[in-house]
């Protein structure tokens, strides 16, 4: 497929492509100031999130107790 | 750290729940607010992240949201 | 720096081709959502109450089948070239079962629509569940079931390209795009039997008059048979894209292979045995069945909680390489300008919520306070709806460029969509999940009865519907914007680098997981023995009960008879 000479930038002035080139989706990495290899990389801040995401549901948790359970009436069965 | 115009747009997004649940917060409580209370707390949050964003921001180029 | 497009341009003909049908129905099947939100909160009603379960199936089997499987078609055809490196062993089979599943899901959709029509007498209102004895036109379960074989076509063109692969790398590690690719496919076998064996031998002959009648709670359980799996279906090409895309897009490596190997081996090993626990209200079941169905449920969440753990890891990853800093400022170095990135983080943190509501449908007796009510669909809008769909909008912004060979049209408004996405769905989602639990029951055209008032915990009903139809409308207006940015996207002038598509290795590398992990046999066959124990036993006294093909006759969904049954009422 040619699909390199399709690919020159057109020269027509009325061109969207005069707009600026912007932010490439997916070039994060070229910010990117130092490399962590695996053993210089500590999550501390995972850790962080996933405690704060159980701390959330422990007292959800407790929360549906006293609502749902002690804030109704008692079920019949049968 | 310096708060970019996308940053801004994300904790915006954000405080939206924690705007509605707050008033689930002071109703286990007891206190039961008018849904206007939820306006006033985006309000209140949309302010704090613009006050933010003004002190730490820095000139940025054209790219920004 | 040549893409996807110019190495595999005819496998990047077959993407495109999926998405533009998943597209056109996240189009159609959106908008079908804007008139359910509207009608039932009782804002706009440009339809009768009757015609709003045309709408609805139309919602559900468009968006949860037709929107979610076709991307996963072509995201999984891009995934197995690309870490294959190879092109697929014969597009004419990719082009065939493209053809099949499009034409399938053609034929589908037309029998749901078709019910807007009465004069036709072709119609589908049955709801995603299809649940007998509601029965729909031969056209549905006819295009469902060409649906589910294009989808096995599919699946063994993937087999293929790994067996060919397998023949020039004998002693390599499977890729790991294409390892979570033959696992989900490998479930996704053993979990469509069900469906395939309640639409060939049930439903499709009793449609047709062949049969007279058949097993309701036989075909219903057949249906959830698939009908958990087909959840994880729609999940696991987010997860591929969370763990094989994300932590590139956050400027970092993923953060263990092996793990992320783990994970899927597992939703292999216990996506099928759980389905009983969407029947924890039906009777004919019996608890001690729906208890085993509840205990596989809970092992479920672990896959689910390494998941949230190696992919915040690897976002950690990025935003340290990124100069991020200390317990919790690191959040604010990753890229959140990018569209792709900011799209699944979001994606992910509704996942995360979701998995607080997942937990009450889980339990079974916590179920009993939420079954059937609003709450369900408030609990899938977060799971399917954004953890799914968002990721699936996001990722498109990433993968697209790559197909096309021409960049998006415009970031800012794609950060835009997926941020508005989010802010939509935590209106409508919230709203849904506290009238639920005041009791609202789901799938109604008019949920409010005469003389009785639903109590709510805090605020009123009005406040929820308008919080449901304000939710709804944001979401709409982000799928037509990103439906618009991708269109226009289609126009612009191929370029040389449209996007940037390398994928860094993992931190920890495929070298240190054990090597039963890719013993793709062993971990099938533990998966049939799981699901035999967990059927067979259930599946033996439902049929024991009622027989094989039960006693109930159907009841076509059509306008007449409802408006027969109204007459009857009245």
């Amino acid at each position: 497929m040619s699909i390199e000479t399709t690919r020159e930038h057109p020269e027509r002035g009325d061109d969207p492509d005069d707009r600026p080139p912007g932010y490439v989706v997916g070039s994060g990495p070229d910010d990117v100031e130092r490399e962590l290899s695996h053993d210089e990389f500590d999550p501390i801040g995972t850790l962080g999130i996933i405690l704060v995401y159980f701390v959330i549901l422990a007292v959800m948790w407790a929360f549906m107790y006293f609502v749902e359970f002690l804030g109704r009436g008692i079920t019949v069965v049968g | 750290m310096k708060l970019t115009r996308a940053g801004v747009l994300i904790l915006v997004a954000f405080s939206v729940p924690v705007a509605i649940e707050l008033r689930t917060v002071f109703g286990l409580f007891g206190i039961d607010l008018p849904l206007a209370a939820v306006g006033v707390f985006e309000v209140i949050l949309v302010a704090a992240i613009l006050v933010a964003y003004a002190i730490t921001a820095e000139p940025e180029t054209a790219t920004g949201p | 720096m040549a893409t996807f497009v110019d190495r595999y341009p005819e496998e990047a003909a077959v993407v495109r081709a999926t998405f533009v049908v998943a597209f056109v129905s996240l189009g159609i099947g959106a908008f079908f959502g804007l008139i359910q939100a509207l009608h039932r909160t009782g804002y706009v009603r440009i339809l009768d109450s009757v015609d709003y379960y045309t709408i609805l199936t139309g919602h559900g089997v468009l968006l949860a089948l037709v929107f979610t499987i076709f991307f996963l078609l072509g995201l999984f055809t891009w995934a197995v070239a690309r870490s294959l490196e190879r092109p697929l062993p014969d597009i004419r089979l990719t082009w065939a079962w493209f053809g099949l599943t499009t034409t399938g899901a053609t034929l589908v959709a037309v029998a749901i629509l078709a019910g807007l029509i009465p004069s036709l007498g072709v119609s589908a209102d049955v709801l995603y569940t299809f649940y007998a004895p509601l029965q729909a036109h031969p056209l549905f379960y006819a295009g469902l079931t060409m649906f589910i074989v294009g989808t096995w076509m599919a699946g063994a063109d993937w087999f293929l390209a790994y067996r060919a692969w397998r023949a020039d790398n004998p002693d390599d590690r499977i890729p790991l795009q294409t390892f979570m690719v033959l696992t989900t496919m490998l479930m996704w076998y053993l979990s469509t039997i069900g469906v395939a064996v309640s639409a060939v031998f049930f439903l499709l002959p009793w449609s047709f008059g062949i049969v007279e009648t058949v097993n309701p709670l036989l075909t219903r359980t057949l249906f959830w048979f698939f009908g958990h799996p087909v959840v994880y279906f729609w999940l696991m090409p987010a997860y591929l894209l969370w763990y094989t895309v994300l932590p590139k897009l956050a400027g970092g490596r993923l953060f263990s292979d092996p793990l992320a190997r783990v994970v899927f081996v597992l939703f292999l090993l216990l996506s099928t045995p759980v389905g009983i626990h969407h029947q924890y209200l039906d009777p004919g079941i019996s608890e001690g069945f729906k208890f085993i169905a509840m205990t596989n449920t809970m092992f479920l969440l672990l896959p689910s909680l390494l998941t949230a753990f190696t992919v915040v890891a690897s976002m950690e990853h990025g935003a340290r390489q990124r100069g991020g800093e200390g317990y919790f400022k690191w959040l604010g170095a990753l890229p959140w300008r990018d569209p792709a990135f900011t799209g699944m983080a979001l994606a992910g943190l509704m996942f995360a919520a979701g998995g607080f509501s997942g937990m009450i449908n889980a339990g079974m007796n916590i179920n009993y306070l939420i079954h059937n009510t609003l709450w369900v669909p408030g609990h899938f809008h977060m799971t399917v709806g954004t953890a799914v769909a968002l990721t699936m909008m996001a990722g498109s912004y990433w993968l697209v460029p790559q197909l096309t060979g021409k960049r998006l049209y415009s970031r800012p408004i794609g950060l835009l969509q997926v941020v508005l996405w989010f802010v939509g769905m935590v209106f409508m989602s919230n709203a849904m999940h506290r009238a639920g639990l005041a009791g609202v029951p789901r799938r109604t055209a008019e949920p409010q009865y005469q003389s009785f008032d639903f109590s709510t915990a805090l605020g009123s009903v009005g406040e929820l519907q308008a919080q449901i139809a304000f939710g709804g409308f944001l979401l709409f207006v982000s799928v037509v914007l990103f439906l618009f940015n991708i269109l226009l996207s289609s126009f612009e002038t191929p370029m040389e680098s449209p996007v940037d598509d390398s994928l860094p290795a993992p931190l920890s590398g495929a070298e240190g997981s054990p090597l039963v992990l890719d013993d793709l046999r062993l971990w099938t066959g533990i998966a049939i023995v799981l699901v035999i124990l967990a059927y067979t036993l259930p599946l033996g006294s439902i049929v024991t009960d009622a027989g094989l093909f039960g006693d109930s006759p159907g009841f076509p969904v059509l306008i007449d008879a409802v408006a027969m049954l109204k007459e009857v009422v009245a």
